[in-house]
């Protein structure tokens, strides 16, 4: 069973006559998103840009959209979200755009309407810090990056 | 509604005088955690600081995080 929520879109002007992020099957967690360029885009290798999608949304209070890569555009170009996985808060209402970056070695050309992102509604648990003198022990202790080998 | 869990942070010493993880949005999924270097660091095209200086990256607090909670994200775009 999977829970659904419903989010408000607004389709910006640049964004009219594509189609909203949808799933692309039953199973899919993401919902693909789209550029919404109005010229093709050339990433030459090491380059990143702020890609539009044309849309603006409203998250509901307690929820993300998580921002993340597609698995085929970093199979074949090395392409991937360079901050990913991106978070849209629940209180943002500007555009959402990805920020794409070419990790691979050729230039990749990025057209109006290409999937470039996935769109992943969360859960947000919050957490009120509470400053202590000393922690818990733990087995693990305060072993850290590469402590449990390979 | 939001779901909130009390995390337990420890300041260390060279996180003292620095502010806490905190949220800059009363609609932000996250908080932003700062860096709690001794000096200013300068990560060179493809470096990544971990490696290159262990003793000066990190942040500045320990964390007992309940067990169902787990993982870091980088920085909202």
């Amino acid at each position: 069973m999977t829970d659904t929520i419903d989010i408000a879109v607004q389709v910006l002007r640049h964004g009219v006559g594509l189609p909203l992020p949808d799933y692309a099957t039953d199973g899919a967690a993401g919902m693909d998103a789209v550029a919404a360029l109005d010229a093709p885009l050339t990433l030459a290798p090491g380059d990143r840009a702020a890609v539009p999608t044309g849309l603006a949304m409203a998250i509901p209070p307690g929820f993300e959209v998580q921002v993340r890569p597609r698995s085929g555009l970093a199979a074949k170009h090395g392409l991937t979200v360079a901050n990913a996985p991106g978070t849209i808060d629940s209180d943002y209402r500007g555009e959402v755009k990805v920020l794409l970056i070419n990790l691979g070695p050729k230039p990749v050309v990025i057209e109006r309407g290409m999937r470039i992102a996935q769109l992943v509604p969360a859960v947000v648990t919050r957490a009120r810090l509470v400053e202590v003198d000393s922690l818990d022990d733990t087995a693990r202790g305060s072993g850290g990056f590469g402590s449990t080998g390979h | 509604m939001t779901d909130t869990i009390d995390i337990a942070v420890q300041v260390l010493r060279h996180g003292v005088g620095l502010p806490l993880p905190d949220y800059a949005t009363d609609g932000a999924a996250g908080m932003d955690a700062v860096a709690a270097l001794d000096a200013p660091l300068t990560l060179a095209p493809g470096d990544h600081s971990l490696f290159v200086i262990p003793a000066q990256a990190g942040t500045q607090f320990s964390t007992s995080t309940p067990a169902r909670t787990a993982g870091s994200r980088p920085a909202p775009g």
